[in-house]
């Protein structure tokens, strides 16, 4: 099955019931997929005008209380980009699929890039925080996409999951769990009678509990600065307190969202920092040139947004850090603040093909053994 | 054991499909792990169409997923010519169909060269299958895997003219040992 | 403590008047035609979810006591989408701006009205774009002179209810601020049918648009629309004139028959269900 074939498959099973979309290379199977498979368990699926206009019906399903998702790629996300603020603002749990593909602008539409990194995360105007998780394989693409419904869900925020042209398109083994088999988080519910519900006031998480529209409480969905009632306010203790959780509320929970793994670091003098499907790749040439007797390992992050606290203990034990991306300079500037910044050499892969094995063991032999 | 695999040829020919009947064939009754990337042009017909699949024991071995050296061919069409001799082992194999690939053209390479004419699957009113024709010779002529495990794939992968399809599959296998034995011969 | 004393309490957030509306503006007489359409129509409040856009009239969201979402500009329509397909018991009512609805928003409303979504959208047209400031609008009539066009409009105006009719809504009307009560019983209908409903409202900015086509105070743009209105129903839409100078033509265009959106999504379900059974 491949990557866009298997993330549809698993929102279904997360409990996605709700998908609104707009057609793009390389996402459309995503689509196409739901469109089949929603109306069999009840759902519905329905292709809108525009990627705005599908990012808004999915917010709006989602406060009728719905697990909500869209899928696109990066020029149908810079559309969305104020919806996504809005989401952030009201706190609507969705979850948002980016298949990357080269940019900028309508770029080279079937060709993989990492180039959304940083598109992604600074989307709308304001401060808030998303959640954005990028998997290597066909399997995690499954497993994150329920994780990204289950933190969606959990922490009420727009969570992204990141693929590629590639990875979208990559056929490999997978298992699909049941329902049953997996663990399936929802939003927090009001336990409050409706006459003393306050749609914002947050829980001991930070999170506010979340009444759909139809429950009988009330409720407000509101974009602009309010209060723990959702009226409007420009009161500046109530935006910053307000402000301040939508940021917290991700950042002070960060070690129950952030996930990273790392290989071969043990013996390792030299790490190479790279996520989502360049670091299978890298993971591959590493074996490899450990075999010839260079001592390197491979750190990836899993959650892109937020990074990982971890990384900077793990990054303060090499004597250079590699980061390959499949762009000009996107994570590299945030891994340099997390570390020395003479230790991170940056390796960006600009070919629109992820690199071949020996392509990858030149890239990394060259930038060892140089200075 | 690592083994890649690259088939090449024109949007609709049925690149893809065949990676997919191979890919699920070793993955699902061989007991390999498999990858397969598949790329084209903006257009699904008429352009290039490249499937890569790296066939491994073990999750390691196909954690990359891009062919360098190829161990085995199909190639459709000339049209892909370009793509796939660049990327071939020394010793590699290439099953071709002559009559849209010349085989001069892949005269200096250091492969070798398989020729499967289109006469004979157009002899069994199979020539609009060629594509899973040709996966039965490879299959057959390499050994890469039996017989039942293309055949229970070809009923799992594809919906659309499943009989004949099989029957290409049978036919282009039974062909494939018969090439193999006569090139032992 | 204010104990109930308005027979709308019930349907209003009194705690929250009064509201942010200037002195002599339209959309008070179209938030209460909207509540009174609720109550006599008997909805409970917890089945009706009212969806605004960004302007001037976004802000019902504030004052209606049911389910409410503010979007953003332009974006009312397909957040009730969602909201509408998500739930379809619930009674769904976008209110927005002639900015809003007619400018940003306008491909969703088309779309809106083509795919036949039980939503039911009032518009609040008012010529203007009020809460900016007062900039020109797809609804400003030709030549009227605004803070962004000082040497008068050069574009001709939108004719929304033309629009909607070709569209495919299946219910189109449209009245002024001075019919209070034809503009209630036009709610309740459109409220009622299978499929998208629009209704104008002509409503007065003396503030903003007042100020530009020399009226200034409320009374006498009440009086000016009172004057210019006449009530002819079922005239082909195109013709439905709407010229602030002369001539606006109030009432219901269109109301015709066809199938709901959501109804169709649940017999796609039911077959997509029944061929799974089978």
């Amino acid at each position: 099955m491949q990557g866009n074939e298997a993330c549809a498959y698993a929102a279904v099973v997360a409990g996605c019931r709700f998908f609104a979309g707009y057609p793009i290379t390389p996402s459309s199977e995503i689509f196409e997929v739901m469109a089949r498979e929603l109306p069999r368990v009840g759902g519905v699926c329905i292709q809108m005008e525009d990627e705005i206009a599908s990012i808004m019906a999915a917010i709006g399903a989602s406060w009728a209380g719905l697990k909500s998702m869209t899928a696109t790629s990066g020029p149908g996300i810079a559309l969305m980009a104020e919806a996504v603020g809005y989401a952030a603002m009201t706190e609507t749990p969705l979850v948002i699929v980016d298949v990357q593909r080269a940019g900028p602008a309508t770029g080279v539409p079937t060709k993989p890039s990492q180039g959304d990194i940083m598109e992604i995360r600074w989307l709308s105007n304001g401060d808030y925080e998303i959640v954005a998780m990028y998997p290597w394989s066909v399997q995690e693409v499954v497993d994150l996409t329920i994780r990204a419904f289950n933190l969606a869900e959990e922490f009420r925020v727009p969570t992204i999951l990141l693929m590629d042209g590639t990875l979208a398109h990559l056929h490999e083994k997978v298992a699909i769990p049941s329902e049953d088999d997996v663990r399936l988080v929802n939003r927090p519910k009001p336990s409050s009678p409706p006459e003393e519900y306050m749609p914002y006031k947050p829980s001991s998480y930070l999170v506010p509990p979340m009444a759909s529209f139809g429950d009988g409480y009330r409720t407000r969905c509101e974009g602009l600065a309010h209060d723990y009632q959702g009226m409007p306010t420009s009161s500046p203790d109530v935006y910053e307190e307000l402000v301040r959780r939508l940021c917290d509320k991700i950042r002070l929970n960060s070690h129950r969202i952030a996930q990273l793994k790392y290989y071969f670091l043990d013996d390792a003098e030299v790490a190479i920092l790279a996520y989502g499907t360049m670091a299978r790749i890298m993971y591959a040439a590493i074996r490899e040139l450990r075999d010839e007797g260079e001592r390197i390992g491979l750190i990836r992050p899993i959650t892109i947004w937020p990074l990982p606290e971890e990384l900077s203990d793990l990054m303060s034990e090499m004597k250079k850090v590699l980061v390959v991306e499949m762009n000009y300079g996107q994570l590299v500037r945030e891994i340099e603040r997390l570390t020395d910044r003479k230790r991170v050499v940056f390796c960006p892969w600009l070919r629109l093909e992820f690199p071949c094995l020996e392509e990858a063991k030149a890239m990394i032999r060259r930038h060892l053994h140089a200075g | 054991m690592r083994l890649e695999v690259l088939i090449g040829g024109r949007g609709g020919q049925g690149v893809q499909l065949m990676a997919k009947v191979l890919g699920h064939a070793l993955a699902i009754y061989e007991g390999k792990e498999v990858v397969h990337v598949g790329t084209y042009g903006a257009e699904t017909r008429g352009g290039v169409s490249i499937a890569e699949l790296i066939v491994g024991d073990c999750r390691d071995e196909v954690m990359c997923f891009k062919v360098s050296s190829a161990d085995i061919a199909i190639l459709l069409h000339s049209i892909a010519l370009g793509h796939v001799v660049q990327r071939l082992k020394e010793g590699a194999l290439v099953f071709i169909d002559p009559t849209l690939v010349s085989a001069y053209s892949l005269m200096n390479m250091k492969a070798k060269v398989i020729e499967v004419s289109s006469h004979v699957s157009r002899r069994h009113g199979l020539s609009s299958y060629l594509n899973i024709f040709m996966l039965g010779v490879m299959a057959g002529a390499t050994g890469l895997l039996k017989l039942d495990s293309l055949v229970r794939s070809v009923e799992d992968v594809i919906k659309r003219n499943r009989e004949i399809n099989l029957e290409a599959a049978r036919r282009g296998y039974q062909y494939g040992i018969k090439l193999s034995r006569g090139s032992r011969g | 403590m204010r104990g109930k004393q308005h027979p709308l309490d019930d349907y209003i957030r009194y705690w929250m008047l009064p509201t942010i509306w200037c002195p002599g503006c339209g959309n008070g007489i179209v938030l209460q035609a909207l509540a009174r359409a609720l109550k006599e129509l008997g909805l409970r409040k917890e089945e009706v979810v009212l969806v605004c856009g960004i302007g001037c009239s976004g802000r019902m969201a504030m004052y209606l006591d049911v389910d409410t979402a503010h979007t953003l500009h332009g974006r009312a329509i397909p957040f009730a989408i969602g909201v509408k397909l998500a739930k379809p018991h619930l009674k769904v009512i976008v209110v927005g701006g002639d900015g809003d609805l007619m400018a940003i928003g306008c491909s969703h409303l088309i779309h809106a009205a083509r795919r036949n979504v039980e939503i039911t959208t009032i518009m609040i047209n008012n010529g203007v774009y009020a809460m900016t400031g007062g900039q020109v609008a797809p609804t400003t009539p030709h030549g009227v002179k605004t803070t962004t066009t000082p040497y008068g409009n050069l574009e001709e105006p939108f004719n929304a209810v033309s629009l909607m009719a070709t569209s495919g809504a299946v219910y189109v009307a449209r009245w002024t601020v001075a019919h209070p009560i034809q503009l209630k019983e036009s709610i309740k209908k459109a409220m009622l049918k299978e499929g998208f409903s629009f209704i104008e409202v002509i409503s007065t900015c003396p503030t903003m648009y007042g100020k530009f086509i020399g009226l200034n105070d409320p009374a006498s743009m009440i009086r000016h629309l009172k004057k210019i209105s006449i009530i002819k129903s079922h005239v082909d839409p195109s013709k439905a004139i709407i010229d602030w100078n002369n001539l606006i033509v109030c009432g219901e265009f269109i109301d015709r028959e066809r199938e709901g959106f959501t109804r169709r999504i649940r017999r796609c379900v039911n077959e997509a269900r029944g061929a799974d059974r089978r």
